[in-house]
């Protein structure tokens, strides 16, 4: 389900984009910054967790 | 100089939609569910295209402004970055050798160093369309009507990534490392 919502906040952030909405910076930020916590996240734990 | 740049935008996006649609079918086709690490490159693919489709959509109302370009190859480069840097972990999880590398190769590479291929060939085209903006000519104002286009497209493979994703995790939070199938499906 993370990465639906990773998925989910794309979708928003295209939205906010195209509709020219301030938030659409803001948004792809927090995705970036979410994204970035997952990423890293992965790569501290053993190896089982993934591939 | 503006519609070559639109023209740049739109053929990024193409590119990535395509990407992402060839890996969609090799996720159906060779019948190997995609990988957390995978759908983060996906994700990151997705991310990726929101920087050319911001310099088109700021197109669609005036010309297009160094400012667009900047912001746009920003985000471009910010994503390839963060997808990169997924990339080659899963790279160096197979470097050893006798690693057979996951999922089936194609071309004698597998998906993830293909992806890292697309995210370094990312933030070098982001930086020649930086590079480039000091040639814009920011009074020209063109009418590009494949942006609209371009943008369902976008829309049509990060939903279909979406549905994908919610049928091959089901009702858990993460995925299994080595997925065999689609959870939500199962009893």
């Amino acid at each position: 389900m993370v990465y639906a919502l990773f998925m989910i906040l794309v979708l928003l952030t295209f939205g906010a984009m195209w509709r020219g909405h301030a938030l659409q910076l803001p948004l792809f930020l927090l995705t970036v910054v979410l994204v970035l916590l997952h990423v890293v996240a992965d790569m501290t734990t053993p190896l089982t967790l993934s591939f | 100089m503006g519609l070559l740049y639109l023209l740049a935008a739109t053929v990024n996006v193409w590119v990535l939609v395509l990407v992402l649609t060839a890996a969609f079918a090799f996720q159906f086709i060779a019948g190997e569910p995609p990988c957390p690490l995978c759908v983060m490159q996906r994700i990151a693919l997705m991310m990726c295209a929101l920087g050319p489709l911001y310099m088109l959509r700021q197109a669609r109302d005036r010309a297009l402004t160094a400012r667009d370009v900047g912001i746009g190859s920003g985000i471009a480069i910010i994503a390839a970055l963060l997808g990169a840097t997924t990339s080659t972990r899963q790279v160096l999880l197979h470097i050893l050798p006798g690693d057979p590398g996951f999922g089936t190769p194609f071309l004698g590479l597998h998906l993830y160093t293909w992806c890292l291929i697309a995210f370094i060939s990312q933030i070098a085209a982001s930086g020649l369309m930086l590079i480039g903006s000091a040639w814009l000519k920011e009074e020209e104002r063109v009418a590009w009507r494949v942006a609209s286009v371009t943008a369902r497209a976008f829309v049509v493979i990060v939903v279909a990534n979406l549905l994908s994703v919610i049928a091959e995790a089901g009702f858990n939070w993460d995925l299994p490392s080595d997925p065999v199938g689609y959870l939500l499906f199962k009893k």
